[in-house]
């Protein structure tokens, strides 16, 4: 049996979130945490104002999201953007003996956005690695490294906060690839199979990111 | 402004009686280079942290609740929660508290303890954390805090990275330094730093009561515990992914070249 994609774009939903985005203004944390990223940020003008609005984005979302569904850690603004964060999502990994499959509530992920994503198309493992934890079972993850991959290749100029957002979909599984011979977008045949094989065990969680009730327009969260 | 807020200012006012003089319409006191800024929930009291200000106080092992600023790394703050001044919190009994609170945080900021402090009997400080309060696990890490205790120390601590690799590169270092930095953003009243030692330096988080009033330790200790919780539940995952260098990724490899702002930088 082969179960295809859903699609790896995001949803129409995810889409009025990204609108919305922009005119969010950050506040406490969220607000200093963009202004000590800005103070070390480097680039040409064009990568800078990027940068700039990538970031801001992010965080965001992070504000906007229900608590503790995106934590952004730390975020690097010199180079590449990059982001350390921390997800809400149910994240797999690799059965047991008994075929039981342990659920994580948390997945860490590191996130690197170079500056080519905004000229080039770049792979869709290209953008996000997941730091914990190990042993991720999902097709679109690799198990060394355990780079998730996104798609065959994404967009140019795919922005930051849709990354998040396709990340929390693919590990949630409410976006999946189970063809275990689509080389393009399954790193792991193995684990391909096995979701075959429990595929009622699919999505892992039909939770949105953002509630139905969750205000993007609304104040920002304060400690 | 309404019948509240000025019965709220009326009642900082109490504060004149230590030498702190009204600004801001109220809304914020000062005396001898400390500023007092109330909020809701917390009693803000801020000074520069240039070394000229003073003995640098707000480093792991200090007395008081001295540490860097949530806003502004360039201050020193002392988070003094509401909350323990009782559910009438600025009535006579509150203000009494409040009293010696700003005392303890006029001393400490000194670097000394308010006079004749002792550490209450350990017992009656263990008797004020929750069960299992001392104990944190995020994801496959668990972490113990300790209740320090002596004579003339009071403190809760837990180690976030016990032993940081003297191997780790620069870059992890920094990726380090910023989630610290990050960490005292977001949360009041801890302080959040590198400890141990150059050879096996680590990093702790921290809420030290020395000299705290003996009266307000009942409700102050499990808000202390609480608070640390939040933040080293918050930090113990990513530090330690961080520090561990077994853990490779092409993110760790770089960080800015320029230093995150340091205070009195």
């Amino acid at each position: 049996m082969v179960l295809t994609a859903n699609s790896k774009r995001t949803k129409p939903a995810n889409d009025a979130v990204l609108r919305r985005l922009p005119s969010v203004s950050l506040a406490g944390p969220h607000l200093r945490q963009f202004e000590m990223a800005m103070t070390t940020m480097c680039g040409d003008p064009i990568w800078r104002g990027r940068k700039q609005a990538e970031a801001h984005d992010l965080l965001a979302l992070s504000q906007v999201a229900p608590d503790g569904r995106l934590a952004v850690m730390s975020l690097d603004l010199c180079e590449s953007l990059r982001a350390l964060m921390i997800l809400r999502v149910p994240v797999p990994c690799r059965p047991d003996t008994a075929n039981r499959l342990p659920l994580r509530d948390i997945a860490m992920l590191g996130l690197t956005y170079p500056r080519e994503a905004i000229t080039h198309h770049l792979p869709g493992y290209a953008f996000v690695q997941i730091l914990e934890p190990r042993s991720v079972w999902l097709p679109a993850v690799d198990e060394a490294r355990q780079a998730l991959c996104l798609g065959p290749d994404m967009p140019v100029g795919i922005r930051v906060a849709e990354l998040v957002l396709m990340s929390y979909g693919a590990l949630s599984m409410q976006t999946t690839q189970l063809d275990e011979r689509d080389t393009a977008g399954v790193f792991n045949p193995e684990s391909a199979l096995w979701w075959q094989q429990n595929a009622d065990r699919i999505p892992l969680s039909r939770t949105p990111f953002l509630r139905q009730d969750d205000s993007m327009l609304g104040p920002g969260r304060q400690r | 402004m309404n019948i509240a807020s000025n019965s709220r200012i009326r009642s900082w006012s109490a504060l004149e009686s230590l030498g702190f003089v009204s600004r801001d319409g109220g809304r914020a006191f000062q005396f001898d280079g400390v500023i007092v800024k109330p909020t809701r929930q917390w009693c803000v009291l801020q000074t520069d942290a240039s070394p000229s200000s003073g003995p640098a106080n707000d480093s792991l092992g200090q007395p008081g609740l001295w540490r860097r600023g949530t806003d502004d790394d360039a201050v020193r703050e002392f988070h003094l929660p509401l909350a323990i001044l009782g559910p009438g919190r600025l009535d006579e009994d509150g203000i009494d508290a409040l009293r010696a609170c700003v005392d303890w945080a006029l001393c400490t900021g000194r670097g000394v303890l308010p006079n004749g402090w002792t550490c209450p009997p350990r017992e009656a400080i263990e008797s004020c954390i929750p069960d299992g309060g001392l104990t944190i696990q995020s994801g496959p890490i668990v972490r113990q805090g300790e209740l320090v205790t002596a004579s003339d120390r009071l403190a809760l601590r837990f180690p976030i990275v016990p032993a940081v690799a003297a191997a780790l590169p620069e870059a992890r270092r920094k990726w380090l330094d910023r989630l610290i930095a990050a960490a005292l953003q977001h949360w009041r009243m801890v302080r959040v730093d590198w400890g141990g030692t150059p050879e096996r330096p680590s990093i702790e988080a921290e809420v030290d009561l020395s000299g705290a009033p003996h009266e307000v330790l009942d409700r102050l200790t499990p808000i202390a515990v609480d608070a640390l919780r939040w933040v080293v539940e918050w930090l113990l995952l990513p530090a330690n992914i961080v520090a561990d260098v077994r853990v490779e990724s092409d993110l760790f490899n770089v960080f800015s070249e320029r230093d995150i702002p340091r205070k009195g930088a």
